[in-house]
């Protein structure tokens, strides 16, 4: 088994593929307001024309480099370029300003290094075993194991929770545009138009909702320029030995924190950055130098948001459930490929389900030789002239779509789900229901429509006492003990 | 009061769906509720959401708090969007690589005299504009010659 999935990974196109996914990844990671799902989902018509194993690399190697490469211009500039490294920004700033932008830098990548292979090794223990769990699961499990992922995701943005509904319904409301699933015979919503008849394309969604927002709210800030810090120049950057020595408690904690939260769909590399920073804080024999540049703060967080990459591709891979935005448009990279993510993957192609496992792995040990080698030259991309990036990301966004099908009607939605996406975004309902919504909207109403067949009605289909019924119980009672959570709070706050 | 006309305009499709839905054709054989179930069951938990929402809004007394919506189509970002759209548009016509290369130019001249407050000097704009030509004409290549992907054509071929 080991040589084969060997043989699907090492191949020189599959480890140029990753490099050059790593490389880019981190240029869309440093930049504010590119990021993982963007890089992805750009990607994603690329990968059309390559065979399965090297578009997953080329895809892994991009996830990789994103969620790696916000570190430098949150280190850099006080910017994270993704949500996974707004933590790093309150110590890699500072300590940069102190004049030790290298070592802040280095830390952050041997820290994502640790991070990415403490999930490595989750992943390949976790991922097999609860695929054979998830064998005998039938529609009814699929519906369930969905709409429990569906509901844990607006649970667990707190605070916004009623936001993240409304999201959810949205997207799963537009999801139904198009010949209906499982008898194929109602044409829904599509106004006569044949455009319609196949509904709404993901990576055109995708693409509307993360892309052309950032750009829109970008352009008020075209004057805002901030000027980097320099960086000493070096052929590689690693941090002292004895600095590793002290942090590794705090590198594992990171690791165990990333990956636990990976896997809970939904909550991504902020929260787990997040997280882990206030969790070193408390644990740490000096909290009050957290925030003034002290190499804890960044080790914790950078471990942490990197680990979360392997958390996230444990559900996608052993349950065909995505764990954050980019493993979801991940699924449907693999669906372009016609592969479904999920038990049945492991069971029927068990090299390519490892070999996916793998590659991740290649991919995380790329980028840190990557990163360790080009820090200061990635630090220049933050000082790219806007003018000249947003007009390029918009002909990549086009281009992208138009790519798929060349059909301008596609154009016509993206603009649509931009303004979606911005109207979304600056009212603080959360993107990822809506996302997620499309992904899973097709497994949701094509097993729910399959189980009431199976079993003549819900209630029946839930009768059937058994780990999908568990799960459907679930997703109705996490929002109501969310709800009264809530009022609690809310409740305790009027009093006081 | 923004957030609550989005709310109510969310609701009234819903609603809208919701009816359009019993108008959906149904298999004589099916046995699984039909097409239009599952919108439904959707359009009703949007609803009662929108209405817990609205409810929220009112008392938490946020009806005056802003909505952002209309500032997308003001100053800069309007023009941007405009320039988009035309884009957008023309790229059948005019085909991918000069309506791209004429997109770039345009956008990134405005954006540029918008950034920093004066135009480019003329070694500039002819280093830019040549980079742009390259680059979009090495993109299309990479997609239609390298990737095989249909781009549009448009009236010269390009």
């Amino acid at each position: 088994m080991l040589v084969d999935v060997l043989q699907n990974v090492v191949s020189l196109q599959n480890f140029l593929l990753i490099l050059i996914g790593v490389a880019v990844g981190n240029v869309f990671g440093a930049i504010p307001g590119l990021n993982a799902p963007i890089a992805v989902a750009l990607a994603l018509p690329i990968t059309f024309t390559l065979e399965t194993m090297p578009a997953i690399s080329l895809l892994m190697g991009l996830y990789m480099g994103c969620v790696s490469g916000g570190l430098v211009s949150a280190t850099l500039l006080r910017i994270p370029g993704t949500a996974a490294s707004v933590a790093t920004t309150f110590d890699g700033y500072p300590m940069a300003q102190q004049g030790r932008a290298t070592e802040a830098l280095s830390i952050g990548s041997f820290a994502s290094l640790v991070g990415g292979l403490f999930s490595f090794l989750c992943l390949v223990t976790l991922a097999p075993v609860l695929s054979k769990m998830a064998v005998g699961f039938g529609p009814w499990e699929y519906f369930a194991t969905a709409s429990l992922a569906l509901v844990l995701v607006c649970v667990m943005l707190r605070g916004r929770t009623l936001k993240a509904f409304i999201a959810l319904f949205m997207g799963l409301l537009l999801r139904t545009v198009g010949i209906s699933p499982v008898d194929g015979i109602a044409a829904r919503y599509t106004f006569g138009s044949y455009n319609m008849e196949s509904g709404f394309n993901l990576i055109v969604v995708i693409i509307g909702v993360f892309a052309l927002p950032e750009i829109v709210s970008s352009i008020a800030k075209l004057k805002e320029h901030v000027k980097p810090l320099p960086v000493k120049p070096r052929l590689f950057y690693l941090p002292a030995w004895g600095s590793i020595r002290r942090n590794i408690g705090t590198m594992l904690r990171g690791s165990v924190l990333g990956t636990f939260i990976g896997i809970l769909p939904g909550m991504g590399g902020g929260a787990a950055s997040l997280i882990s920073y206030a969790q070193a804080k408390r644990s740490s024999k000096h909290p009050e130098r957290f925030g003034t540049g002290i190499e804890e703060g960044i080790y914790s967080c950078e471990s942490a948001n990197n680990a979360t990459t392997g958390g996230a591709l444990i559900p996608m891979l052993a349950l065909g459930v995505p764990g954050d935005t980019v493993t979801a448009i991940l699924m449907g990279a693999l669906a372009l490929q016609g592969l479904t993510p999920g038990p049945l993957l492991s069971l029927k192609n068990e090299t390519l389900f490892r070999s996916i496992i793998y590659v991740a792995l290649v991919a995380n040990i790329f980028m840190f030789v990557y990163q360790i080698m080009t820090i200061r030259y990635v630090a220049k991309v933050t000082e790219m002239k806007k003018s000249y990036l947003f007009p390029w990301v918009t002909v990549f966004c086009v281009t992208g779509v138009i790519s798929i099908k060349n059909n301008v009607f596609d154009l016509i939605y993206l603009m649509a789900f931009g303004i979606i996406g911005y109207v979304l975004d600056k009212n603080d309902y959360p993107i990822s229901p809506f996302i997620l919504a499309f992904v899973l909207g097709r497994v949701v109403e094509e097993n729910l429509r399959r189980s009431v067949m199976n079993y003549g009605s819900f209630l029946e289909s839930f009768s059937r006492f058994g780990i999908g019924s568990i799960f459907v119980t679930l997703a109705v009672v996490l929002p109501i003990v969310s709800i009264v959570n809530h009022v609690r709070r809310e409740r305790t706050k009027d009093a006081a | 009061m923004g957030e609550i006309i989005f709310l109510a305009l969310l609701a009234i499709v819903g609603g809208a769906m919701f009816a359009t839905s019993y108008g959906f054709r149904v298999s004589i054989l099916d046995k699984s509720g039909g097409p239009g179930m599952f919108p439904r069951i959707i359009v009703v938990l949007l609803v009662v959401v929108v209405i817990v929402r609205i409810v929220q809004i009112i008392r938490r007394r946020e009806l005056n708090n802003s909505f952002a919506f209309l500032e997308m189509f003001q100053g800069k970002r309007l023009v941007y969007m405009v320039f988009t759209l035309v884009y957008m548009v023309l790229l059948p016509f005019v085909g991918y690589l000069l309506s791209t290369v004429a997109y770039l130019l345009v956008t990134i001249f405005y954006f540029y005299r918008t950034e920093f407050d004066d135009g480019m000097t003329r070694r500039q704009t002819v280093m830019v504009t040549v980079t742009n030509i390259v680059l979009a004409t090495a993109v299309y290549l990479f997609f239609t010659r390298w990737m095989n992907i249909l781009l549009p054509e448009g009236i010269l071929g390009v």
